[in-house]
């Protein structure tokens, strides 16, 4: 039938879409992995890599070192983060604002940026030595080691636990409690049978996306597991791929495993979750305990000491990092010197600072579009091409961005490929939308989710074409979400980090790369001056949007 | 769960779409980005009056020779410059789908890496042959040095020590000389040649001295320019595996440093070039190779402060400075040189630059103040 | 159903299926113009999707569509109509206002895509909003709206574009019984007005009764009788029907001679009817206001009387209903009379051509 092909065509487009950029990048990096010349068009080699890998114990050592190194970090992010999130949810702790925005802070802060800021606090001759007079020698050995790095990790994303669990438990009605309360239970009873149980799904899927972003993370490995002695997955993909001696065998065979633990640990999460959780229920009132003076100074001091050491002694590092005169033992004298070398014409930084700018509104705007497109697609259609659309579209969101950095590469430079992309500020862009279209995709399929379809059916019945449609009733209905996710999408591609070390030209600089250079090459001074301008930048426009929307809201 | 099938509903048709703009400018935004995307990578194919050449540094260098030979021949030049590595990586990431035609690489063992993967393009008895140091070429015509350089070290002052400049040994004998770095052998390729030769030649034991100076302060930079950017504020007094040119280019631009080739011996960094097997346009990649080897383009290598291959082409003036030993005028005037067999130093290359990076560059030292 | 003038909207044979689900097993019917056509059914019965493919928001599976003369829909030519060539228009059972636009946005949206001028434009606007009375509304947000002004904002909506065919998807059921019962008056009232030719579908059969001219009874993907509001209740064709509107009797029968043979015990009693020839056997109906129910022993002329033993009377707010059973299994409802109590002995009586015979589907 002419109509049903049709009324399939969006569809199929979508998924082609997705297809090229998402899958077929994955499935040569599987396929060159197993079979290492695939690409040469020979089968030779079946997995040889695999075998390297499981022959070198210090690959194994790798391995397990990273599993355990996002283990740990989960594990210390539930540490801080769970208490934050019952104070928050079920106390009457003063001052809930501040202390949620105390748990925003880190999360919007770059780990590679948290880990750099921290790398000039601890490091002999840092801050950490002019504040005190010299760190004792132990605790910098600690810092420079496995638990250093997990805390650096970990003080970055506890956030997303704190606000998770602070999500789940302000919505557990007080009536589950009352009536376990009623029968008899004592507090820790009520606490092992009725909360915990109903939690646990909340801080499995905090704690799933802490362990991810851990175990994908290049930029705490690369800055501070490189100085820490500590070698983990990601960063070493990277050195496979970018110095020589170049191993494009063991860097797919390594990216492979990374992503199959990504996908195991997706899955066996939401296993756990749903085996363990609880099933659904309507929210309600909830029990606030009354904090005493003692607790509340206790509360605070928790939640307080986890900003100074997520956020203010970082930043503080950072800040005055970028205003020092002198590199030198003690404190510095302060100038803007380093301000004025980023912003002077034709320099690097500010050559750097446009590249992401432009960067990140095209990538941005490309996002939005076609993520919203391809959301609109999605709902309003069914059969197999809509749950392939689904899958294609959640990839980008649990792989590694390391991993989609190295198939990119590999698949843009097959010998199949009608474009030279590779090598030009068009690999990272397209990078960049196939590693954030989930995000925006995501926004739009909330809204489009709530939104009746005769709202459209509305239209078209008096005679609007599929565009007026598109135009004139979805698209006003998504804005507030598009806003949103093209801001994300901004924010997060001025920080991006490995994709843009791997897929820039050379002689190019984002924002991100530009710190992570100017800190290897010497002039510290310069990247955190880089890494204030970023922040300052992302700070601004978000708040911009928000005063934005409140004035809208309030006028 | 009626409702299926929204697509059913008709092709848009061009009907009037009042209140559109911000929508239009959206998908006005959208096309030309698209276009921007396609204008930017449809170089598809290859031109037959392209060359492409990726070059290893000075960039400056780079530039000049090939804007020389296009504006000679009249063949578009395309030229790629990162460093030895970088290039080897694209290469690498190119293997199936390549688009260069001639490399110019920072070290002998990057060119012997590709010729023993057949990668390489054959040039028999080439026309300059015998008047280039044929010492430095591959045998088998696969690669030839344009040029070299020598890795020993950068040192503060323009004066030597009145206590005679380290050695190696002073160095990786632990011994606190002062405050040195040495560029990240991963990273970069002539301190990567550097360390593979002194190991190559000191065996087991030039472990010991590499963990002993690190020990005893030396850092590592992730490259050569960071080593000599600290070298120029101060905040290291030497680099360890420093390529000569460079440091001749910044004292010619009157920085207070000087060139020290310890007596043990300097590694020589060859810097050849190579034809690639792929190139669709063997007649023009030639060429550039020849005219990389005529007088013209080696009097702009002297000048870079490269050691020319042409053996009627003196060298710079600070070069022959810095070697007073040797005869005067004469392009022999070598320092002592670390012996190397190009093919042992490949096979080891890749086992010995790990190592390094494993137990030496992550090597736990208890960090002395700066 | 023969028609001597062509009718405006025609439908053969029409079916449609989701997966292995038969929603509509082929269903015919005709419309005049200016006739107002009450699809009534339970839930399921597969009218919303009759609309749907009126609408032209699905295709139909097999079948035939035809308005005024032209095929709108027909799978077997590959002809689909797309809804918005139709010109029709839609009243839905949520709104479906546009948020993001005013109440006079909303209304006027339909004529901005005729392309009808601006002062046009606002001089219909204002008009449709006056019949709704909803003038004073107009720069409104629809969520600044009660449920009960949002419908009339949506059937302001779609009768600005004076359609040919105006459909209505159980416009009233998403608002509480009150204002539902405020507003069907008035949407009746309308719609006459108008004049506007209407589908409307519904599962409550006063509003049916209300508003229609004629009604489809759709039973389980098909329509099991269609008529005016008085034939369909007072001559039901099926079983379906005479159950789901009014409250009726459903007694087995056989044809003996004369005479009829009621229940399980076959209850000989006379046959009086105004149907030529009834079946052999089945069922027949007697509505429950038809019955009355008595104490035995006083005979009533030309009734047909069944006695039974009171089970349950039920107060209904202006008499009592009496639930009698005959014998096991078989229960009549009627309206009871003085004296009657739980328990008692009581005869049930009515007239005999309060009969229906039903043709069993």
């Amino acid at each position: 039938m002419s109509r049903r092909t049709g009324s399939r065509l969006p569809l199929l487009v979508s998924v082609a879409l997705l297809g090229v950029a998402v899958a077929y990048p994955l499935g040569i990096l599987l396929l060159q992995s197993v079979f290492p010349n695939i690409l040469g068009g020979s089968f030779d080699g079946f997995l040889d890599a695999y075998r390297r890998i499981g022959e070198t114990p210090e690959m194994v050592r790798l391995i397990r070192n990273s599993l355990a190194w996002a283990g740990a970090t989960t594990v210390v992010a539930w540490i801080f983060g769970i208490p934050c999130g019952y104070l928050l949810a079920r106390t009457d702790l003063p001052g809930k604002l501040w202390a949620r925005l105390s748990l925003l802070v880190p999360i919007m802060t770059p780990p590679y940026i948290a880990a750099l800021s921290y790398i000039l606090l601890m490091q002999s001759g840092g801050f950490g030595d002019a504040l005190t007079g010299g760190l004792p020698e132990g605790l910098r050995a600690w810092f420079f080691s496995f638990w250093g790095v997990t805390l650096v990790m970990a003080l970055s994303s506890f956030g997303y636990v704190a606000l998770a669990v602070e999500a789940t438990l302000s919505e557990i009605p007080r009536r589950f409690e009352d009536a376990a309360n009623l029968l008899g239970a004592r507090w820790h009873e009520t606490l092992r049978r009725i909360l915990v149980p109903l939690l646990l799904p909340a801080i499995l899927n905090s704690g799933l996306l802490v362990f991810l972003e851990a175990l994908s993370n290049f930029g705490v490995p690369a800055v501070l597991g490189t100085r820490s002695n500590l070698p983990l997955l990601p960063a070493e993909i990277f050195y496979l791929v970018t110095s020589w001696p170049v191993d494009l065998a063991l860097a797919t065979s390594l990216s492979s495993l990374l992503c199959l633990f990504a996908l195991v640990s997706l899955y066996g999460s939401r296993w756990l979750a749903h085996a363990f959780g609880g099933g659904a229920y309507r929210p309600g009132a909830v029990a606030v305990q009354r904090l005493g003076r003692g607790w509340v100074i206790a509360g605070w001091g928790f939640i307080g000491g986890l900003f100074v050491l997520s956020s203010g002694l970082p930043y503080a590092a950072m800040v005055l990092t970028s205003m020092a005169r002198t590199w030198g033992v003690g404190w510095p004298g302060l100038t803007l010197i380093h301000y004025a070398a980023l912003f002077e014409p034709g320099s690097r930084g500010l050559g750097a600072i446009l590249t992401s700018l432009w960067l990140s509104v095209v990538a941005a705007t490309l996002c939005v579009v076609l993520g919203s497109y391809i959301a609109y697609v999605n709902i309003r259609s069914r059969g197999w091409p809509r749950n392939v659309l689904e899958g294609l579209a959640t990839l980008p969101r649990v792989i590694p961005k390391i991993v989609i950095a190295v198939a990119l590469i590999l698949a843009w430079n097959a010998p199949w490929v009608p474009l030279d992309i590779y090598n030009t500020a068009f690999m990272l862009l397209l990078a960049y939308v196939v590693i954030y279209i989930t995000d925006a995709l995501n926004y739009s399929n909330a809204t489009l989710r709530g939104m009746s379809e005769n709202l459209e059916s509305a239209a078209s019945v008096l005679g609007a074409g599929r565009l007026t449609v598109f135009v004139r009733i979805v698209l006003p209905r998504l804005r507030p979400a598009l806003m949103a996710a093209w801001l994300t999408t901004f924010v997060v591609c001025m920080r991006e980090l490995v994709a843009s070390l791997m897929l820039l030209p050379p002689g190019m600089d984002t924002t991100a790369t530009y710190i992570f250079n100017q800190f290897e090459q010497g002039d510290i001074s310069l990247a955190m001056a880089m890494a204030t301008v970023t922040i300052v930048i992302s700070t601004v426009v978000l708040a911009l949007f928000t005063l934005r929307r409140r004035v809208r809201a309030t006028g | 769960m009626t409702r299926q099938d929204r697509a059913s509903s008709p092709r848009g048709l061009p009907a009037r779409l009042p209140g559109t703009r911000p929508v239009a400018l959206a998908a006005r935004l959208f096309t030309l980005t698209v276009l921007v995307v396609l204008a930017g990578c449809s170089r598809g194919g290859s031109d037959p009056n392209v060359l492409v050449v990726y070059s290893a540094g000075p960039r400056g260098l780079a530039e000049a020779v090939t804007e020389a030979f296009a504006e000679e021949r009249g063949i578009r030049v395309e030229l790629f410059a990162a460093t030895t590595g970088q290039i080897m990586a694209r290469l690498e990431a190119e293997r199936y789908r390549p688009r260069a035609d001639v490399v110019v690489f920072a070290s002998r063992v990057a060119a012997e890496a590709l010729r023993e993967r057949s990668r390489l393009l054959a040039y028999p008895s080439p026309m300059w042959l015998d008047d280039t140091r044929r010492e430095w070429h591959d045998p088998g015509g696969y690669y030839f040095s344009t040029s070299a350089a020598l890795v020993g070290m950068a040192l503060r002052g323009t004066e030597p020590d009145p206590g005679g400049d380290p050695d190696w040994g002073d160095l990786f004998g632990g011994e606190a000389v002062g405050r040195f770095t040495l560029p990240a052998p991963s990273r970069s390729g002539a301190a990567g040649d550097f360390v593979v030769a002194y190991t190559l030649r000191e065996g087991e034991s030039a472990w010991a001295g590499y963990l002993a100076a690190r020990q005893a302060g030396l850092e590592i930079s992730a490259a050569n320019s960071q080593a000599i950017s600290g070298l120029l504020v101060g905040a290291y007094d030497g680099i360890v595996g420093a390529v000569d040119y460079l440091i001749f280019a910044q004292i010619a631009g009157g920085a207070p440093l000087r060139v020290h080739y310890p007596t043990s011996g300097s590694a020589l960094v060859e810097r050849p070039i190579a034809i690639l097997a792929d190139t669709p346009v063997p007649d023009h990649a030639r060429a550039f190779v020849d005219f990389y080897f005529s007088r013209a383009a080696q009097e702009r290598v002297a000048a870079a402060h490269l050691l020319p291959a042409r053996l009627d082409v003196p060298v710079s003036e600070l070069r022959r400075a810095a070697v007073p030993e040797g005869p005067e005028g004469s392009p022999e005037g070598l320092p002592p040189i670390i012996e190397v067999d190009v093919g042992e130093s490949l096979r080891e290359q890749t086992r010995i630059l790990r190592r390094f990076q494993l137990e030496v560059e992550r090597a736990q030292v208890p960090r002395p103040s700066r | 159903m023969q028609q001597a003038e062509p009718a405006f909207l025609e439908a053969r044979g029409l079916a449609k299926s989701f997966g292995s689900e038969r929603v509509l097993r082929g269903v015919d019917f005709s419309l005049q113009r200016g006739e107002r056509l009450v699809l009534l059914g339970p839930s399921g019965c597969g009218k919303t999707t009759l609309l749907n493919l009126v609408a032209g928001m699905l295709g139909a599976d097999e079948g035939e569509l035809h308005c005024e003369g032209e095929v709108i829909d027909d799978p077997l030519r590959r002809v689909h109509r797309p809804m918005r060539r139709r010109g029709f228009a839609m009243v839905f059972q949520d709104f479906a206002l546009w948020p993001h636009m005013t109440v006079a946005e909303n209304v006027a949206f339909g004529l901005e895509v005729q392309g009808i001028d601006r002062t046009a434009r606002r001089e219909r606007v204002r008009e449709v909003l006056r019949m709704v009375q909803m003038e004073s509304f107009a720069e409104r947000r629809p969520t600044q709206l009660s449920g009960g002004q949002q419908q009339r904002v949506s059937i302001a909506r779609a009768l600005a574009v004076r359609p040919r065919l105006l459909l209505l998807d159980e416009p009233l059921s998403a608002l509480d019984a009150r204002l539902r019962e405020e507003l069907k008056g008035e949407l009746a009232a309308l719609l006459r007005e108008t004049g506007v030719t209407a589908i409307y579908v519904t599962h409550d059969q006063s509003e049916a009764f209300t508003l229609a001219s004629r009604i489809a009874l759709m039973h389980e993907g098909r329509i099991e009788q269609i008529g005016t509001p008085e034939e369909v209740y007072a001559n039901p064709a099926t079983a379906f029907v005479a159950t789901f509107l009014g409250v009726s009797n459903l007694i087995p029968y056989a044809r003996q001679n004369g005479s009829l043979l009621v229940g399980g015990r076959r209850t000989p009693v006379p046959l009086v009817t105004r149907e030529p020839d009834p079946p052999r056997e089945g069922r027949l109906m007697v509505r429950r206001e038809a019955v009355t129910v008595g104490l035995q022993g006083a005979p009533v002329n030309g009734a047909i009387a069944l006695e039974g033993v009171c089970r349950r009377k039920d107060f209904l707010g202006d008499r009592h209903e009496a639930f009698v059973e005959i014998e096991e299994g078989l229960i009549l409802r009627g309206f009871a009379g003085p004296g009657i109590e739980e328990g008692t002995r009581v005869e049930v009586r009515f007239a005999s051509d309060a009969i229906r015979f039903l043709s069993e589907g």
